[in-house]
C-alpha cells in the first residue's frame, strides 16, 4: 500500500508534520513528529541527516514502507 | 539440508489455562532457531517438551527422524543450558564437566582431554580446578555450555541462558555462542524474550503469542515483513495508524497501517 508515500500537495511530496523532539541514540536519532490528526510519528534517521533539524520545525514526512493489517 | 528436529502438533495445557496448542516446527541440521515471545507465551513449554522435561497432552517430537516423545530427558539426544547455570557448587569445574561423561563410561584419559578441549572452546582454558563460586556469572554459564557441548547433543536447547548476565557480557556471550555454533555445525533451539538477542543470533525466529506460533522466518523477514499485527508490535519500533472501516482496499474491515521507515526531508514552508 503506497497511497500515503505518494502523497503530494502544493507544498511538495510527503505529509506535513512538525518536529516535537529529537533524541540522539548513538549513531542515529529518533525524531518524534506531530502529524496532526494522524498523531505522533517516530522517524529514525542518521545523525548526519538530522543535523539541520530542530524541534518546532515544519517538515515533510515520506513513508517508505507500509504494511496494512486487519484489526478485527 | 536435513531436518534435525521436528515438532508436530505439540499441545500442553496447564491448569492455569496457559500452555501451547498445536505447535508445528522443524529445525534443520546446523541451524540456530530462536523461540521468541513475552513471558507466558509458551516458548519454554515448547523447549521443555523437546527436552523431555514435561509430558505433552498431544503431539510428537522427532529428533534425527526418530520419535523421542516417550523418552525421559536422559535418554534423548538433547542437552539443556539453563538460565541459572545449574552447576554443582561442591564440585570443581572438571568434575562438573566430567560427570556426564563418566556416567557414559568414557575412559578417564579421554574425559580429561575432552574436558580440556571443551574449556578451550568456551574460552576458559585451565579452569578445571576452580569451583563455581570462584567464577563470575558469565564464566559459570560458559562452564554450563561446555558441559552441554561435551554430551554432543543432536539438538542443544538453551533456555534464556544469558538473561542473568549484564548487557555487555550478554553481547559477548551471544557472539561466542554463535561462533561455537557455526564452528561445530551445531543444531540449537534458543529461548529468549529479548528481541535484539533473537534478531542478532538466529538463522530463523519463531515468534510466539499466547501458546501459538505467529510467524516463523529469518530475522530480516521478521523485521521487514511481520506477518501479523502482533509481530509488528513486538519486533522493533514501528509507527501504527488506525484506519476507519469501509475504506478502499480494506473492504469494510478496520485496519492498522504499520510503518517501519519514515524519512524526513523537503523542508516545508507551510505555517
Amino acid at each position: 500500500m503506497n497511497a500515503s508515500s505518494d502523497y503530494q500537495d502544493e507544498q511538495g511530496p510527503g505529509l506535513p508534520g512538525k518536529i516535537k523532539q529529537i533524541m540522539i541514540l548513538g549513531h542515529y536519532a529518533e525524531v518524534s513528529v506531530d502529524m496532526g490528526q494522524l498523531g505522533t510519528l517516530k522517524a529514525f534517521q542518521s545523525k548526519e541527516a538530522i543535523e539541520q533539524l530542530r524541534a518546532g520545525e515544519n517538515v515533510r514526512v515520506t513513508l517508505a514502507s507500509m504494511i496494512a493489517y486487519p484489526n478485527d | 539440508m536435513s531436518v534435525q528436529l521436528a515438532v508436530r502438533g505439540l499441545t500442553k495445557r496447564y491448569k492455569t489455562g496457559e500452555g501451547v496448542t498445536g505447535i508445528n516446527l522443524e529445525v534443520n541440521k546446523g541451524e540456530l532457531v530462536t523461540l521468541l515471545g513475552p513471558s507466558g507465551c509458551g516458548k519454554t513449554t515448547v523447549l521443555r517438551g523437546i527436552g523431555g522435561f514435561l509430558e505433552p497432552d498431544a503431539g510428537e517430537i522427532l529428533i534425527e527422524g526418530k520419535r523421542v516423545t516417550q523418552l525421559p530427558p536422559e535418554k534423548r539426544p538433547t542437552s539443556m543450558v539453563f538460565q541459572s547455570y545449574n552447576l554443582w557448587p561442591h564440585m570443581s569445574v572438571y568434575d562438573n564437566l566430567a560427570f556426564g561423561l563418566k556416567i557414559r563410561g568414557m575412559p578417564k584419559a579421554d574425559i580429561k582431554s575432552a574436558v580440556s578441549d571443551a574449556l578451550r572452546l568456551v574460552r576458559l582454558p585451565g579452569a578445571e580446578k576452580k569451583y563455581p563460586t570462584q567464577l563470575s556469572g558469565g564464566q559459570q554459564q560458559r562452564v554450563a555450555l561446555a558441559r552441554s557441548l561435551l554430551l554432543k547433543p543432536a539438538v542443544l536447547l538453551l533456555d534464556e541462558p544469558f538473561s542473568a548476565l549484564d548487557a555487555k557480557l550478554r553481547h559477548e556471550m551471544r557472539e561466542e555462542l554463535r561462533d561455537i555454533q557455526t564452528q561445530k555445525g551445531l543444531t540449537m533451539v534458543f529461548v529468549t524474550h529479548d528481541q535484539e538477542e533473537a534478531l542478532s543470533l538466529s538463522d530463523r525466529i519463531i515468534v510466539m503469542n499466547h501458546g501459538h506460533i505467529e510467524q516463523i522466518a529469518p530475522p530480516q523477514r521478521i523485521y521487514n515483513e511481520p506477518e501479523t499485527l502482533y509481530v509488528a508490535q513486538f519486533i522493533g519500533k514501528m509507527n501504527f495508524f488506525g484506519g476507519g472501516g469501509g475504506r478502499g482496499a480494506y473492504s469494510g474491515r478496520r485496519a492498522v497501517v504499520a510503518e517501519r521507515e519514515a524519512s524526513l526531508g523537503g523542508r516545508s514552508r507551510w505555517p
